[in-house]
């Protein structure tokens, strides 16, 4: 599906439904929303292929039914305390817009937990805040059941740093 | 109602660069010139024209216009096809190109070039029109009227268009045009085409060209005379002006300055009288007013045009109905001699229109012929389809995946083997007629994807063409192994080295028409383009009989840009190979052509991304030949599978030389650390992959008594890998690691194993590069 495809969904869910719906992840014991839109999947953790060299938060690549995919890990990623993959681990399969294409990624996380439907108005700016998660990757916060959601920005996320594009090593011979 | 015809813009599109493709290779072999080669270029001239028009293009249906119409008088005999006008031609093939490029949000197209190139289309157009009546066959079809219309106007038609610069050498066209004006009647037009913007316009400039008409009997020695001190600084072309016999109107409009504010567009006119008939059009400008009073709804300027066109009077004066009381209108016949026939000698106007007609018929019986060659081909052609090469690349992916589980059903079937009360001979059997098909499917969907090299290959007779004019160098180029075919990703990669390469040969290799007489040589230098497969790739060579490369000179800035040092002793091939090395350029004149900056090393560095090598062999004065070796293909690769630390590796099996095991005792240490292989005579580096991806067990691996090294060899450099085990050997389909992540150092790509892990492909170029720095 090319960018626009789902970025004309994405307009659309909105306008049906007065709000969009999020999928929420649990990492340690916060709980994060991504645009469901985005989500292509939902994978049982199985080992990837690590590449030498990358930071230990890019766990690897995994074959997506012959396309070749990064993984992940956000809780390296973040920050927080190491975990053993388990029965409950998943890796979300997310459609990344990386400027000139679109790409597939994965993210482990420690569970999927729920899907919200969100209006503008429920989602209060991010706060400023340092550390793992710096408050460029959060596009917004939404409290549900007393409990706090923080809705991730992922081209953001999934742009920075060693995940961004490289600019081709070999230009043109003129 | 209305079929959407946006869908159909990239096939037109296609089908337009491959029609100027045509045009081009056309245009080229136009010396040996017969009539299939002009209807060939006519007709792609006619197919874009017509389509640029349907797809409301009409910058390109214009501009193709005036080709077609130039291509039609060639055909017809009317124009002689000389050099000038074939590279004419072949510019007019650019423009078009540009402004296809143009209407899909290429870069604009240069309007000041396209115009241009137009106005001299036109001229030679409006050339021929004046030569064509003075040519004997012209004069017998209009020698019935020449007989009864007024007589012949003595006289020259010049056309003369100074360098810009011609200002500034302080000579003044006025002088010149007044000169010619003491001779006799003078009519002077102005061709403003080449004025730039205000912005861009430069004092010391002249932008302006003349197109005059000289009523005097002198001769055009004389003319000549009065242009003598700027002849080599302008264009001037001087040609016996004869009444033209051509129906027409000269209109003169001079509208109203309101004229704009009641929705009247003149430019809409124009157009509307462009349709019947060729219009040239010139506009006053004396009314402009200075830019500070200039007001945008008001129109400041008029016009004088020609008309070339068989209408009536009434038809010309309908279109200007609407503004009819808003202007001043003058329509006067084109002609004294087509006035007089109009207006008082009603057997020759009907003379006139019978000649006219038998034109016309002239035309629709040359459409006729031309068309039904266009069938007969076309109903060749019906053997091939237009496909998108997405779809042909989901098509090899999908078998990809095929030949992935099909090597999965192998291991499976093999571990099947001990297990008892398995029907293991009609399982094992199954198997293998699976693989013989998987693989048959493989390399016919490959072949899909192969294209003859002939599609790179065609740029060069234009290059070679283009560049030699440049240089004044005669140059014969010779194509052989055209139809060798290569993948098509391949394919596009390789073109712009290759036009590296071809420039290089053309521009240091060959020398100058006199330098080669002095050699012995012919004047006429050959560069000689052929491939052919040789194994699983596809070799390209590209031989010149120039000077060959001078290996003194080579060695001399080599020490200069200390690539090597003095005292080393390097063989011919050692030196030649120098030139390849990143910042060497032997270059004493830094050329447009070639030498900007941009070296071999660049041209080096691509073929290898692409899995390929390059070489060179020369012989000093008799010549210099570059040889390419591509892969077939970079969707498949035969691989050597390896184990480093717990991970499956891929090494390309072209790039390993040897697999050795390497006792402790034979690894030279240098400084403690760096251990060197002594390897058949040779010193090579090893490289520890561990060591190198930082992985664990590094330390291990010096500790051991032996080691497992795979020598891996990339443009004659040698590197041995260190790895833990090797597995089998297999094809593996490569995949990127683009798509979805980004280009790893090191790595090539990645493939998906047969239980369905994907393994990393090891980039061996990248490699022996990091190894060699380690």
């Amino acid at each position: 599906m090319s960018t626009e495809n789902w970025q004309q969904q994405a307009t659309g869910a909105q306008h049906n439904s007065q709000g969009r719906q999020y999928l929420s992840f649990v990492l340690d014991t916060e709980e994060y929303g991504i645009d469901i839109l985005r989500v292509q999947e939902l994978r049982g953790w199985t080992p990837v292929t690590p590449v030498p060299d990358m930071p230990e938060y890019i766990k690897g690549v995994l074959n997506l039914r012959g396309a070749i995919i990064p993984v992940v890990d956000l809780r390296k990623r973040f920050g927080l305390p190491k975990r053993d993959y388990g029965p409950t681990t998943v890796v979300i399969v997310i459609k990344v817009d990386s400027g000139s294409k679109e790409r597939i990624m994965g993210i482990i996380v420690d569970a999927v937990a729920e899907t919200y439907t969100l209006t503008q108005d429920q989602i209060q700016p991010p706060p400023k805040i340092g550390g793992g998660v710096s408050s460029e990757f959060i596009t917004g916060l939404v409290a549900q059941n007393d409990k706090m959601i923080v809705l991730m920005d992922i081209d953001e996320l999934m742009n920075s740093d060693e995940l961004a594009i490289d600019v081709p090593a070999l230009s043109n011979v003129k | 109602m209305s079929i959407d015809l946006s869908q159909f813009i990239g096939t037109f599109l296609e089908e337009s660069y491959e029609g100027l493709d045509i045009m081009e290779s056309g245009l080229l072999n136009f010396d040996a010139c017969d009539e299939e080669t002009i209807n060939t270029i006519f007709r792609a001239a006619h197919s874009i024209k017509g389509g640029a028009g349907t797809f409301g293009f009409t910058a390109v249906a214009d501009f193709t216009h005036v080709v077609e119409t130039l291509l039609d008088e060639v055909r017809g005999k009317k124009q002689v096809a000389s050099p000038p006008l074939v590279n004419l031609l072949l510019e007019s093939v650019d423009c078009i190109k540009a402004l296809l490029e143009a209407t899909q949000d290429g870069p604009e197209a240069d309007p000041q070039l396209i115009s241009q190139v137009q106005g001299r289309l036109e001229q030679a157009l409006g050339n021929q029109a004046a030569s064509s009546s003075s040519s004997p066959t012209a004069i017998e079809v209009s020698s019935i009227l020449q007989q009864k219309s007024a007589p012949q106007l003595i006289g020259w038609d010049i056309h003369f268009s100074p360098n810009v610069d011609v200002l500034q050498s302080g000579h003044e066209p006025a002088f010149m045009l007044e000169a010619l004006a003491e001779s006799g009647a003078l009519h002077v037009e102005a061709l403003t085409d080449m004025l730039p913007t205000l912005y861009e316009l430069e004092p010391e400039h002249l932008y302006l060209s003349w197109k005059l008409v000289l009523h005097s009997d002198c001769t055009e020695a004389y003319i000549r005379e009065i242009f003598e001190w700027i002849e080599d600084q302008c264009e001037l072309s001087i040609t016996p002006a004869i009444t033209r016999t051509i129906n027409g109107w000269q209109i003169r409009f001079v509208p109203q300055v309101e004229i704009l504010q009641t929705g009247n567009e003149p430019s809409l006119m124009f157009e509307a009288l462009s349709e019947f008939g060729r219009l040239t059009i010139c506009a006053e400008t004396e009314k402009l007013p200075p830019l500070s009073d200039l007001c945008t709804d008001e129109l400041y300027l008029s016009w004088n045009m020609t008309l070339e066109s068989d209408c009536s009077r009434e038809q010309v004066v309908d279109i200007f109905e609407w503004v009819a009381d808003a202007c001043e209108l003058e329509v006067v016949a084109l002609s004294p001699a087509a006035e007089h026939i109009v207006t008082s000698d009603s057997v020759a106007s009907a003379d006139n229109r019978i000649v006219t007609k038998e034109k016309i018929e002239e035309i629709d019986a040359s459409e006729t012929t031309s068309i039904t060659p266009t069938k007969a081909k076309s109903s060749i052609e019906a053997s091939s389809i237009r496909v998108d090469t997405d779809k042909i690349d989901a098509l090899i992916n999908r078998v990809g995946e095929l030949v992935i589980t099909q090597a999965m059903l192998g291991q499976l079937g093999d571990d099947l083997l001990d297990v008892v009360g398995v029907d293991n001979e009609r399982l094992q059997k199954g198997l293998e007629q699976l693989e013989r098909n998987t693989r048959d499917l493989q390399e016919d969907v490959m072949r899909v994807r192969m294209l003859p090299v002939s599609f790179v290959f065609n740029r060069f007779p234009r290059l070679v063409h283009d560049v030699s004019g440049s240089l004044s160098k005669k140059v014969e180029l010779i194509i052989s192994g055209e139809q060798t075919e290569i993948d098509k990703t391949v394919m596009e990669k390789i073109g712009d080295p290759m036009v590296h390469l071809v420039r290089n040969s053309l521009d240091h290799g060959l020398e100058e028409p006199a330098e080669r007489i002095a050699a012995g040589k012919s004047e006429v230098g050959t560069v000689k383009l052929n491939a052919y497969h040789q194994g699983g790739f596809v070799v390209i060579d590209i031989v010149d009989d120039g000077r060959g490369l001078n290996t003194e000179k080579i060695r001399a800035k080599a020490l200069e840009k200390s690539l090597i040092t003095a005292d080393q002793q390097l063989s011919e091939e050692e030196i030649n190979a120098l030139i390849f090395k990143a910042g060497f350029s032997t270059a004493d004149v830094v050329s447009d052509l070639s030498g900007r900056g941009v070296g071999l090393d660049v041209v080096m560095s691509n073929i290898e991304s692409l899995g390929g090598q390059v070489s060179v062999k020369s012989e000093q004065g008799k010549g210099s030949a570059f040889s390419i070796k591509l892969p077939l293909t970079l969707a498949i690769l035969e691989g050597q599978l390896v184990r480093v630390h717990e991970d499956t590796y891929v090494i390309p099996l072209v790039s390993i030389v040897e697999t050795i095991v390497v006792k402790k005792e034979a690894k030279n240490p240098i400084a403690g650390e760096h251990k060197l292989l002594h390897f058949r005579d040779e010193y090579i580096s090893h490289l520890d992959l561990k060591k190198l991806f930082h992985l664990p067990g590094a330390d291990s691996v010096a500790s051991t008594d032996t080691t497992l090294v795979a020598i891996v060899e990339n443009a004659g450099k040698k590197v041995g890998l260190v790895v833990d085990e090797l597995y089998g050997q297999q094809q593996v389909v490569v995949k990127s690691l683009e798509v979805n992540f980004k280009r790893i150092e090191g790595l090539s790509g990645a493939t998906i194993l047969g239980d369905g892990s994907v393994a990393l492909i090891l980039d061996v170029a990248g490699l022996i590069q990091r190894g060699l720095n380690f």
